[in-house]
């Protein structure tokens, strides 16, 4: 079971937004989407569906009761060109440090490209065990959602995501 | 293009016209610097374009796009949108 206040909650964090953030694009008080997401009111009948607009997903999944799936399969007939997603990692540190970047799956498949062709990139210590081709292909073939989720035991979080 | 870079010792916030670092010239030289360091990397002309032309699509749908947002605990920013 979830509720819609734990679903606000996740949807705003895993597109690195904060309530603020939310709140001045509903334009509502950063308090009103404190209190959705502690379930302690509900978002206006009137908001769901920018909410979920906003949010990349509809207003049934919403109102549903179904906990939110961090990584989801689409359908064949609901899968976007690659060109149409946005590759997210989210960093957020203990010490308070924040990352945010949002890239065009579009553009991370051309800079790959690029990068295997640099002996520098292609050839880097961190870098050569990830198999990149791999997760485009992954991405290709309708995998989208919070692909990578690390909770360090200092408190760090690295989040990506594709949507 | 906006960037913005706060530290302690920088304070930079420049607005561009993309079009102005997105072009051809700017490829040119940008592949002449690279290649001039660092001989081994071998990006031709048509890599680097399409490089630029997927930048500039994305930027036609998608106005002022947050590509960068980093803040630090001790109080530097450096912000990207295109």
């Amino acid at each position: 079971m979830s509720s819609i206040g734990t679903k606000i909650a996740f949807y705003r964090k895993s597109r690195g937004m904060t309530q603020e953030d939310l709140a001045e694009k509903l334009r509502v008080s950063a308090q009103a989407v404190s209190k959705w997401e502690n379930d302690i009111a509900c978002p206006d009948i009137l908001l769901l569906a920018p909410l979920s607009k906003l949010f990349g997903t509809t207003t049934d999944e919403l109102l549903s009761a179904d906990s939110v799936k961090s990584v989801r399969l689409l359908p064949e007939n609901e899968r976007s060109d690659i060109k149409g997603l946005t590759l997210k990692v989210i960093v957020d540190s203990n010490d308070g440090d924040k990352v945010r970047i949002n890239l065009p799956m579009e553009l991370v498949k051309v800079a790959l490209e690029i990068g295997s062709k640099i002996p520098q990139i292609a050839n880097n210590e961190h870098l050569k065990n990830i198999d990149f081709e791999q997760i485009i292909l992954m991405v290709e073939s309708g995998v989208i959602g919070k692909l990578v989720e690390i909770e360090s035991a200092d408190g760090d979080i690295v989040n990506v995501v594709v949507e | 293009m906006k960037v913005v870079i706060k530290s302690e010792k920088t304070n930079l916030f420049i607005i561009l016209p993309t079009s102005l670092i997105l072009n051809r010239l700017s490829a040119t030289i940008a592949i002449k610097i690279i290649k001039s360091k660092q001989p081994s990397i071998d990006i031709s002309g048509y890599d680097f374009k399409k490089f630029i032309n997927s930048i500039k699509n994305y930027k036609r749908q998608h106005k002022r796009w947050e590509v960068v947002n980093i803040s630090s605990s001790n109080g530097e920013i450096v912000f990207v949108s295109l």
